[in-house]
């Protein structure tokens, strides 16, 4: 009986996986569609720049050359370097952009809208997510125990606070 | 695409979940926690920056991205397979529980101020529209995150009062 629905929950559990992996390829698939307000972004631009001469493009980058303004922008471990024209601010060189605007002959862009950042924003807002980050954590880890037979999480009946949650993982001992 | 910072999804479902704990009796610690769980799950998108999608397309062969993760489609995959790893009798809440959490991270999201005006793909796969944001915030701005944590904080000290 017990053997019967596990086998079941198992069996959903592999189809929702599997179709988990069908969205992440569909939407893998999907192509610009600026009336919808997805424009061409840093992977469209680095795969075939030329393509989208001419259309509205959503960037994001840093600044390496203030004089021409110039940013890198990045898509994994492939990058490219675009100019960008008509933007009043002056950023400075190590700022991040998010950039809005027409994608031009010569690696140019021709800036609409622009959101200038300072790098040590972006050091603060990963700074910030991994406090958050680890306080779920801890808080899952004290709250929360794993039941390797019935391959299920259970509420502890005591809930650990997050000072026991952390002498628990470094003491290892579940008696708390 | 951009991202608030996570500190303060965790703080609004942190909020959340004490408020859930005064009217329903079945709400206790570890399951605000699941709401908490549930506001960081749209943020399992930032795996990309250690499994870079194209060296799977590349490996697949087929097109790929961690896009889905930040929309309705994938977050509700995601806590469907989180409620199916708790007791049967709790499934349920648990679902709903971490969807809550997960819901109010997506919309939050929506409010972010981007260079285009327009926000994401939320609702995919049922939308692909990106809804026009009306851009509240920065995800690098200082003060979201201080203002939830101050609330949550409010929220804690009225609780403990109780």
């Amino acid at each position: 009986m017990m053997l019967g629905s596990d086998r079941s929950r198992a069996l959903t559990v592999i189809t929702l996986l599997l179709i988990l992996l069908l969205l992440f390829i569909w939407y893998g698939s999907l192509s610009p569609s600026p009336e919808k307000g997805r424009f061409p972004g840093n992977d469209e631009l680095i795969d075939n720049y030329e393509k989208y001469e001419e259309d509205e493009v959503e960037i994001g980058g840093e600044v390496i050359e203030t004089d021409p303004l110039t940013i890198e922008i990045e898509s994994g471990d492939r990058t490219l370097q675009l100019k960008l024209v008509g933007l009043e601010e002056e950023p400075d060189r190590g700022n991040r952009l998010s950039v809005f605007g027409t994608a031009e002959e010569n690696k140019t862009i021709q800036v609409q809208n622009a959101i200038i950042r300072p790098s040590w924003r972006y050091q603060y807002m990963y700074g910030i997510s991994f406090v958050g980050a680890a306080w779920v954590g801890l808080r899952l880890i004290g709250g929360w125990r794993f039941d390797k037979e019935k391959f299920v999480f259970e509420p502890r009946n005591n809930p650990l606070t997050v000072k026991e949650t952390i002498y628990f993982l470094i003491r290892g001992d579940d008696s708390g | 695409m951009t991202l608030a910072d996570l500190l303060t999804h965790v703080f609004v479902g942190f909020t959340m979940g004490i408020i859930l704990s005064w009217k329903y009796e079945r709400i206790k610690s570890p399951h605000i926690t699941a709401i908490m769980v549930g506001a960081a799950i749209p943020d399992l998108i930032r795996i990309r920056l250690l499994l870079d999608p194209i060296k799977i397309e590349q490996f697949l062969a087929l097109s790929f991205s961690w896009g889905p993760l930040h929309t309705i489609g994938g977050v509700l995959v995601i806590i469907a397979v989180g409620s199916l790893l708790t007791v049967p009798k709790d499934s349920k809440l648990i679902f709903i529980l971490l969807a809550i959490g997960a819901i109010s991270h997506l919309f939050l999201d929506i409010l972010l101020i981007t260079a285009s005006g327009y926000s994401y793909a939320v609702f995919w796969p049922f939308l692909e529209l990106h809804p026009p944001t009306p851009g509240f915030y920065l995800s690098t701005d200082v003060w979201p995150a201080f203002a939830s944590g101050l609330i949550a904080l409010f929220v804690r000290t009225v609780d403990k009062i109780r």
